[in-house]
């Protein structure tokens, strides 16, 4: 590029350059440079850093530069993530939060997270406007398993599901595993059990094994499977090289397995800990802890709205807050 | 600078005609430099139109102790035959204390840096200014943004109450 200019150019004694190499920008000014006029790319830059949240309750409010920057370029909206408050907000405005979010995507959204919040009619909301959700984790959320499923099932290039803290059932994963053909990371992380409270359950690993062939990284913290279970993951997902089965205190590793594990590059045991988990202050068990059946008169039931599964979290929640 | 001699050396001329002379080693990790060099590997003289001279001393300075610490880094890797954990750790530490303490600046002086790290595409650089400036919004109520940015509020009520209406959450939690 350039090339034939560059010929004449070494004519001179200040070198030109070409323009393909140098940014656009306009002539320098030596007096102060004002923050309202940062030019929108480097603005959105900061923003990302600063958060949406942020960004929606306080810098829009700033100025109209920094307000028409944060409106007007949805690629600001393509990863929204909602963890990490800090408790300076409700759910509820939470919610109308990442309304705002979605709307400013304009239709972009590629990723969603969100953490103590995230209701089906919210979840229904972003599933209606946003044709390209590729990503959802849901860190304790209070949406119900019925509803959960319709949201999946509205987003076909889902890759990466994350629910963490959440109460899934074995049918979930199976309906998680035949909408999302295209699911690539899983991560299904459980409140941690008691001790003597632990009943072995294969079911959940047994549906991800069958309908999940194209797992590359797979989270499961406290599962309750067993050996039996990770033998139907590995055998049904041929391409997992990510695997992390800490405090699978069901499964115990030995030779065979072992062998078995040889090919997954990224490997989590069940004696590691989990202190480096984002959220596994969500996974520490409390007096509300439940547990769910797998018989077929007890998965009926799945079909129910899980109100009454939120409000056990939440006041688990509340006497866990001082963990935050 | 005894290893000056041996390495190709840069001029970088300021917007305000100020000439720094630097290894090519330094100037090379401004990208929009090294994309110069790797086109045309006869340049020695630089002009930077956008850059003033106090500022482009600054992104001189960071280069400089950046390449240094990698520098460091080979060299001990080289010779113990690998790099020591520990003492890599520690080194990314001082780095990074290193850094902190670069960024203690008035907000001008930050703008102007981030202005320049974009334009010269130091990419540490601009991840460092951008996570100051960031950090410096965080946390802050949009009153508190303005002063601390020297910004006019130039939104008109009605725009602000279109705000007020349109995010209420905004205004009941943050003031």
């Amino acid at each position: 590029m350039g090339k034939s200019k560059r010929g004449k150019q070494k004519k001179f004694d200040i070198v030109v350059f070409p323009r393909s190499v140098l940014p656009k920008e306009k002539p320098v000014s030596l007096k102060e440079r004002q923050w309202s006029e940062l030019p929108s790319d480097i603005l959105l830059k900061i923003f990302e850093k600063v958060g949406q949240i942020n960004v929606l309750t306080k810098a829009i409010r700033v100025c109209r530069d920094w307000l028409e920057v944060a409106r007007n370029d949805p690629i600001l909206w393509r990863k929204v993530d909602m963890t990490y408050h800090g408790d300076q907000f409700g759910p509820n405005d939470l919610e109308d939060i990442a309304c705002v979010a979605v709307n400013w995507s304009a239709g972009q959204l590629e990723e969603f997270s969100a953490e103590k919040f995230g209701s089906g009619a919210l979840l229904q909301y972003i599933a209606s406007r946003s044709s390209n959700l590729k990503c959802i984790r849901l860190i304790k959320s209070p949406v119900s398993r019925k509803t959960l499923k319709k949201v999946i099932k509205r987003c076909p290039l889902i890759e990466e599901i994350e629910l963490t803290g959440y109460l899934c059932t074995p049918a979930l994963c199976q309906a998680i595993g035949l909408l999302c053909p295209r699911l690539k990371c899983f991560r299904l992380n459980e409140i941690r059990f008691y001790p003597g409270y632990s009943h072995e359950r294969n079911s959940i690993a047994n549906c991800i094994g069958i309908t999940m062939p194209n797992l590359h990284s797979l989270q499961l913290i406290s599962s309750r499977m067993t050996e039996k279970g990770l033998y139907a993951i590995l055998e049904g997902c041929p391409q997992l090289e990510s695997l992390d089965v800490r405090n699978c205190c069901n499964l115990s590793i030995n030779e065979r397995i072992e062998s078995e594990l040889e090919r997954i590059k990224i490997l989590r045991l069940p004696d590691d800990s989990i202190d480096d988990c984002k959220f596994s202050h969500h996974l520490i068990p409390n007096y509300f802890d439940y547990d769910y059946c797998d018989c077929p008169s007890c998965a009926k039931s799945d079909s129910d709205s899980d109100s009454e599964t939120y409000f056990d979290i939440e006041y688990g929640h509340i006497m866990f807050q001082h963990w935050d | 600078m005894a290893r000056s001699s041996t390495e190709n050396m840069i001029t970088l001329m300021s917007s305000d005609g100020e000439e720094f002379m630097v290894t090519e080693k330094v100037a090379r990790e401004c990208t929009t430099i090294r994309n110069m060099l790797e086109d045309d590997c006869v340049i020695t003289n630089i002009p930077l139109p956008n850059v003033t001279s106090d500022i482009l001393s600054m992104v001189i300075e960071y280069c400089m102790e950046h390449v240094a610490a990698a520098e460091k880094a080979a060299a001990e890797t080289a010779e113990k035959g690998s790099s020591s954990a520990p003492a890599a750790a520690k080194a990314n530490k001082d780095l990074e204390e290193w850094d902190k303490a670069f960024m203690n600046v008035d907000v001008y002086t930050l703008c102007d840096l981030i202005l320049a790290a974009n334009y010269l595409n130091v990419s540490g650089l601009l991840d460092l200014t951008i996570q100051t400036a960031a950090n410096l919004i965080k946390g802050k109520s949009p009153e508190q943004i303005r002063k601390t940015f020297h910004i006019q509020n130039d939104l008109s009520l009605e725009e602000e109450e279109k705000i007020r209406s349109q995010t209420p959450w905004a205004f009941e939690k943050s003031e």
